[in-house]
């Protein structure tokens, strides 16, 4: 493998990697409070708001059933006047987070909704606000399964901005694209491919090893 | 105490079947008492113990605990309200992310005890329960013995006037069941609370309770002492439950052979309820002594508040007037004998 290769290869896993961790902490910071949102305000929930817990609901599955790579196109305008440009890693930040922010909405609500009602039970018995109960009981007890749903986002994240280089997005999707594919590299196709099972396997097992820390609802052997 | 007035219930509606719940509950838990309602499943229990601390709001009626109206209580009152009524659970419903030191001061945490109190108090109770090696550990590492007994300890910690157990030795095996109840006593001798439990087992309301309500249908058919309620029942229901706990329960061979009137050649089927010295006397041997022969069909003479308490079915071949008069005999000492009809004598292996 010649140094070119080598620091192309360099570069387009810092690409990928800032893309991933950029798009995913902003996501997350949109996506966990959606995903709160949903998970407390729909009907008989603790906080109810049907209404707009239904419209937002509407909002992230429309959002999900868009292709990724038609949303990509779609969002060129928002992502100019954010970024200034439509091609880059600055640029594919866009989409990424805007397609990251329903998923890990839906997967944050899925871990609250998944608290045991008996613990609901006993908080309201103990004369819990139901701000008490989001802080002190919802959201510790849910933990593990927010963070294996976020390892889920970011491991997705990855695949998503592999995709974002096929339109001029940066990152290891871009250089297989380019010099994988079409310049018929295939030593590069293959370098491209490893690294990114190789970081799809830290992020994988990474979350599941804090997960795991973190879960205390099994005894461990 | 508690004092529930009209209390009614109904859940479904708006397309779906209606389920009435509760259906006009009145009842008194007096201070310091142990309450047990018992009732088959469906009958309303569940949301008449939810309905104590509002966890289910009554669709009419009056929730008075500690002479204070909750139903009329604003939430942050209702809040503060419930910090003095503990709650178990067959479930137990711990904190899988907490120790039990975590879930027992999690009570206080929410009552807003300052942090420099929480942890001598979670050190008394786990102390009272019997856990304070445990304290370390998460609920995962326990057993369901030990999983309630930190409920209790949560229950408890806010220092509550009122505990309520929602079939709380339901999930538990009989022997871990009598500590729990040994428990549940210990601790309403000591700290005078008062208990209110809802239990489908009659076994549980024979080793704690002092006041029985029986609950079919979403209403009260009966409720007393519970020594009066074993020892003459009156409903049928209540009778039911009472022979499956006494294994007084007549045989569906036997049953279906009883028939109201004698023929010649039959014997008496009677069951016999009693306590203390009648209990412990020599009940055949009276039956003898009038000409009588009595024969066990079934029963046990168990406990019921340290008193020796039995429940028989007894066969009696002989003289109906010397049946009788041994009948009214017993009757006069305190007995409660039910006459269950007759049959052929060779159904109960008299020759």
């Amino acid at each position: 493998m010649s140094p070119q290769m080598l620091s192309l290869l360099t570069d387009a896993t810092l690409q990928t990697l800032s893309m991933v961790l950029v798009a995913g902490a902003l996501a997350c910071l949109g996506g966990i409070p959606l995903g709160l949102f949903l998970a407390l305000c729909g009907p008989g929930d603790l906080l109810p708001r049907p209404a707009l817990q239904r419209l937002l609901g509407l909002v992230v599955n429309a959002t999900r059933s868009t292709p990724f790579i038609i949303l990509v196109v779609a969002i060129v305008p928002l992502t100019r006047a954010l970024t200034g440009t439509s091609i880059g890693t600055a640029a594919a930040t866009v989409p990424l987070t805007l397609a990251a922010i329903p998923f890990i909405a839906r997967v944050v609500e899925a871990a609250v909704r998944e608290v045991d009602h008996g613990l609901l039970d006993a908080a309201r018995a103990m004369g819990a606000r139901p701000g008490q109960i989001i802080r002190l009981v919802l959201l510790p007890e849910a933990r593990a399964g927010i963070l294996r749903g976020l390892t889920l986002a970011a491991v997705n994240l990855v695949g998503y901005s592999a995709m974002v280089g096929a339109v001029g997005g940066g990152g290891l999707g871009d250089l297989g694209i380019r010099y994988g594919y079409q310049r018929f590299m295939p030593e590069m196709m293959l370098a491209v491919v490893l690294i990114l099972i190789v970081l799809v396997q830290i992020l994988q097992s990474g979350g599941e090893a804090l997960a795991r820390k973190l879960d205390k609802r099994h005894l461990k052997g | 105490m508690v004092r529930l007035t009209g209390l009614r219930k109904v859940f479904g509606g708006k397309g779906k079947p209606a389920v009435t719940a509760l259906d006009g509950v009145d009842l008194i838990a007096p201070t310091g008492s142990i309450t047990a309602i018992i009732g088959p499943s469906g009958a309303g229990k569940s949301s008449l113990l939810r309905a104590v601390n509002l966890l289910e709001r009554p669709d009419s009626g009056s929730v008075v605990v500690g002479g204070q109206d909750l139903t009329g209580l604003s939430e942050a009152d209702l809040r503060r309200a419930r910090q003095s009524i503990g709650m178990i659970f067959q479930h137990f419903n711990l904190l899988a992310n907490r120790t039990v030191a975590g879930n027992v001061a999690l009570a206080l945490e929410l009552a807003g005890w300052p942090r420099d109190r929480i942890a001598p108090r979670v050190a008394e109770l786990l102390d009272l329960v019997g856990l304070t090696d445990k304290a370390g550990q998460y609920p995962a590492a326990l057993s369901g013995g030990q999983k309630q007994r930190v409920g209790i300890a949560r229950a408890l910690a806010p220092n509550p006037q009122l505990l309520l157990c929602d079939e709380a030795t339901s999930a538990l095996d009989p022997e871990t069941t009598r500590q729990i109840l040994d428990l549940l006593r210990r601790i309403n001798r000591q700290l005078g609370l008062t208990v209110l439990l809802i239990t489908h087992e009659m076994s549980v309301v024979r080793e704690v309770a002092d006041h029985v309500v029986v609950l079919e249908a979403g209403r009260i058919i009966e409720q007393g002492d519970v020594t009066r309620i074993f020892t003459h029942p009156q409903h049928p229901t209540t009778r039911d439950f009472l022979a499956g706990e006494t294994g007084t329960r007549l045989p569906a061979a036997l049953a279906a052979r009883l028939s109201p009137t004698a023929r010649p050649g039959d014997v008496a089927l009677v069951r016999l309820h009693a306590l203390g010295p009648v209990a412990a006397g020599p009940v055949l041997a009276g039956f003898a002594l009038a000409g009588v022969a009595a024969s066990l069909v079934a029963g046990r003479v168990q406990a019921l508040k340290e008193i020796p308490f039995a429940a028989l079915v007894l066969a009696l071949k002989g003289d109906a007037t010397a049946i009788a008069a041994e009948i009214n005999h017993l009757r006069a000492q305190g007995a409660d004998i039910e006459e269950l009809g007759h049959v052929a004598a060779d159904a109960v292996a008299f020759n």
